[in-house]
């Protein structure tokens, strides 16, 4: 069972990095924020894939190596669970990125009740009425807003963006 | 645009017909933009927002352009960061680049300069109360009190943090004092122009503060569930853009500081 105290309003860890930005960090100390998007626990090795804004990272917490405590924080994780992860960053065969975390500190912001209302993952087939009552547990991204933005005002020669206004008479 | 119910209770609300069921239309786009912030992390937002107030003041429209931020991972001080570094930013590029308006306007737009002041609440009742205006702690400032509190501050943007939890919406987030809220507003050249809160994450406590305020929490239940299944703790503002518009222009009516005012009496053009 978790063991974390009442998350607070803050964090004793503050995040350096997203995990779209380790490439460069190769064999570095980073704290990394993010969801619970899948939990593992084997015999003698843990997996988390830690999501964030910009994508997924593999947590890998092999016995071996990683804090006592740390096995014991991912063994009560929850999908959807809310954690810093600090940890270094590693290179991986077999992780699908080619990198992945060896985490030395875990500190748990905000627990998911269970079960969840669906499956972020989308591995769980869930009813449209399902899907639209709780949107924002699946937390997709939108990148064609950014490219529609970039689209219309490049520059001070391109489209002036208005909102137009909403009472009128007719 | 278009809601089912009030945003943060109170505020007067234009209601409106929709197919067979009563709809409202947003004070104010902060239960969704919440709901966006634990989904998307970072979101910011610029959007018309409406208020049924019947004030006639030089600083009052019933719909307004608000720009929004909200950010998860992030507190009331992390917010308050980008709020002045947006502030500073956009201060200057009219500054920069509007240097003819402003000249025709008779406008003399002052820089900030960074990080700006935080004032707390209490130290503003102090000081107000110290040159003789008449004010409680757990009041709010008129619009005056506001003017006369910059002179006081002796800032041209300040921040005044730590406002008492009765003055503030109930998600804000309480300090451990339990008086006090995570809650800040930006005065610029002597107008309430932003204000923000860190906002309440933990559903068990968001309720507590609904019974606290008097809110009936059934009628927020959609909205304390959406923090049940992994809500990181997240913060926000907002900057009434006419009011904004206004200070760095140096008008005395808002309504010069947008094209088309919408008050109480002028629907039209």
């Amino acid at each position: 069972m978790p063991t974390a105290a009442e998350p607070g309003p803050a964090s004793r860890l503050r995040r350096t990095h997203l995990t779209s930005q380790l490439g460069e960090s190769l064999n570095k100390e980073v704290v990394l924020a993010g969801w619970v998007h899948d939990v593992r626990v084997l015999g003698g090795i843990s997996f988390l894939l830690l999501r964030d804004m910009s994508g997924i990272v593999q947590v890998t917490a092999p016995k071996a190596k990683a804090p006592a405590e740390v096995l014991k924080e991912i063994a009560g994780l929850h999908q959807e669970d809310v954690l810093f992860v600090r940890g270094m960053v590693v290179s991986s065969k077999i992780a699908k990125r080619g990198i992945e975390v060896i985490p030395s500190e875990l500190e748990v912001v905000s627990r998911a009740e269970t079960p969840l209302p669906l499956d972020p993952r989308g591995v769980q087939n869930t009813l449209l009425e399902t899907r639209l009552n709780w949107i924002f547990v699946v937390r997709s991204r939108m990148p064609s807003s950014r490219s529609s933005r970039r689209f219309y005002s490049p520059s001070e020669s391109s489209f002036f963006n208005v909102i137009t206004w909403r009472f009128s008479r007719q | 645009m278009i809601i089912a119910s009030a945003s943060e209770g109170g505020a007067e609300l234009f209601s409106l017909k929709y197919f067979e069921k009563e709809a409202y239309l947003a004070q104010s786009p902060q239960l969704y933009k919440q709901m966006c912030a634990i989904s998307f992390e970072k979101v910011f937002t610029v959007l018309p927002i409406f208020r049924a107030e019947k004030f006639e003041q030089p600083t009052h429209l019933n719909e307004i352009r608000q720009m929004d931020i909200e950010e998860s991972f992030a507190t009331d001080a992390d917010v308050m960061q980008v709020l002045e570094e947006f502030m500073a930013h956009g201060v200057k590029t009219v500054h920069d680049a509007c240097s003819e308006e402003l000249k025709r306007l008779g406008q003399e737009l002052e820089l900030l300069t960074l990080p700006l002041k935080r004032v707390q609440y209490s130290e503003a009742v102090n000081m107000l109360r110290k040159s003789g205006e008449e004010i409680e702690y757990g009041m709010d400032f008129s619009k005056t009190q506001e003017r006369k509190l910059a002179g006081l501050v002796g800032e041209n943007a300040f921040f005044m943090v730590d406002w008492p939890l009765e003055l503030k919406a109930f998600y804000a987030m309480p300090n451990p004092d339990g008086k006090t809220c995570r809650a800040f507003d930006l005065i610029y050249n002597g107008l309430e122009v932003s204000s923000g809160t860190q906002r309440i994450h933990v559903p068990s406590l968001l309720i507590s503060r609904l019974k606290a305020k008097g809110l009936n929490s059934d009628n927020f239940k959609s909205y304390v569930d959406a923090f049940r299944y992994g809500a990181p703790y997240h913060a926000g503002w907002s900057i009434g853009l006419e009011r904004l518009t206004m200070k760095i222009t140096g008008r005395e009516n808002i309504r010069e500081a947008t094209m088309f005012p919408r008050d109480r009496n002028r629907i039209t053009p």
